[in-house]
């Protein structure tokens, strides 16, 4: 993949259509949204049968969960028992959600929380790259990340690279990249606002970056 | 695409080989059902005070009986329309009985039974003699015969009598 600004070698686009001028949805917003719809696990809850409820939980969202806690806390085993006990926890609070917007935005709550907790018991790791309100360069400018860096090898080095991330960015980072929540579901799952952690989000975009950058010994 | 976009849309793929073990579903009911008796057990911990606060409640607010008056006779002998203050009485007047805190009068001549009720009787003093009144309180049987032996019999089976005495000429 060519981290280039594409559009330097591409041919001009046609004049933008001021009604189109929202960006096209992330890939991870479109994943998102085809698991927003909580009609059956309504349906469960309103019949009183909490096993129906949890199993649709599991079903719809245990894999994106659990890929989302294994890329917080980096550990296979851990995330094993974290994602296990996130589920627990839920089924536990079901009587809670019913007043909840989305099942997905109630249950990333849960599992931030349980994440945060491991890595806290964890401590493994010492340097962090960025910090909640380290000064990154916020700028995208065209300094070439790879010109040639394929898919397979960038999707490497940034685990990597959200690995060196502060538990908070990483958190923020992955809400909204790698499961496409907006910064309003955002601000709910982590109860913080939604511009802090769209500040955290921009800041960390640049270290990481800058962190493939260095892994992939600038180009590929 | 600027660089910034493709190392978000990369972020979306990041550990996208990565799937919980096959048996994850299972172990998150097997967690389940181990805590769900545990969990009852906290209730019982919430329940224990709220059990010893219904059982004080109940004790304070649970209606007793209230005490019973002390035992004490009242006689009162009229003559005609017109209630005599002493205790002498003559032929034809009435005698009316009052027992408090009683379970029966009994009422007897020169120590021979002559009737009984429950709370207050009014006999018609219709021969001289020594009239004897007395209430009593527990577990009796009812007064049939001679004064003393009644007596004896409501001592012996834990009971208590207060009696008085009235002369009729």
């Amino acid at each position: 993949m060519d981290l280039t600004d594409a559009s330097a070698a591409a041919p001009a686009p046609p004049p933008a259509d001021p009604a189109d001028a929202t960006p096209p949805p992330s890939v991870a917003e479109v994943r998102a949204a085809a698991r927003d719809d909580d009609a059956e696990l309504h349906a469960a809850l309103r019949a009183g049968d909490r096993r129906a409820a949890l199993t649709w939980l599991m079903r719809r969202h245990g894999d994106p969960l659990y890929r989302w806690i294994r890329a917080m806390v980096r550990d296979a085993a851990l995330a094993d028992d974290v994602h296990q006990q996130v589920f627990v926890e839920a089924y536990r609070d079901l009587d809670r959600f019913e007043a909840r917007a989305s099942s997905r935005t109630w249950l990333w709550a849960i599992a931030r929380h349980r994440c945060l907790d491991a890595l806290k018991g964890e401590r493994r790791r010492n340097a962090h790259l960025a910090d909640d309100e380290a000064g990154a360069d916020v700028a995208d400018t065209s300094s070439p990340v790879g010109e040639r860096l394929d898919h397979g090898r960038l999707t490497a080095a940034l685990e990597d690279c959200l690995d060196e991330l502060a538990p908070a960015v990483r958190t923020a980072v992955l809400l909204r990249y790698q499961e496409g929540f907006s910064f309003e579901d955002m601000a709910r799952i982590c109860r913080e606002k939604a511009g802090t952690l769209g500040t955290r989000v921009a800041r960390a975009l640049p270290v990481l970056r800058r962190c493939v950058e260095q892994r992939t010994g600038g180009a590929a | 695409m600027s660089a910034h976009d493709r190392i978000a849309d990369a972020i979306a793929d990041v550990g996208a080989d990565h799937k919980p073990p096959g048996d994850w579903e299972a172990k998150v009911w097997a967690q389940i059902a181990r805590e769900q008796p545990a969990s009852r057990r906290r209730w019982l911990w919430w329940l224990a005070p709220a059990a010893l606060a219904a059982v004080a409640a109940a004790f304070l607010l649970w209606p007793r009986p209230e005490p019973r008056p002390p035992l004490a006779v009242a006689m009162e002998v009229k003559a005609g329309a017109t209630i005599k203050r002493s205790h002498d009485a003559t032929l034809g007047d009435s005698l009316t009985v009052r027992g408090t805190g009683a379970d029966a009068v009994w009422i007897y001549r020169d120590d021979r039974h002559i009737t009984r009720c429950f709370e207050s009787c009014t006999v018609t003093l219709d021969a001289p003699g020594r009239y004897q009144v007395v209430v009593v309180r527990g577990p009796v049987n009812p007064a049939t015969g001679v004064l003393d032996d009644d007596l004896a019999a409501v001592k012996k089976a834990g009971g208590a009598y207060v009696m008085d005495e009235l002369e009729v000429r």
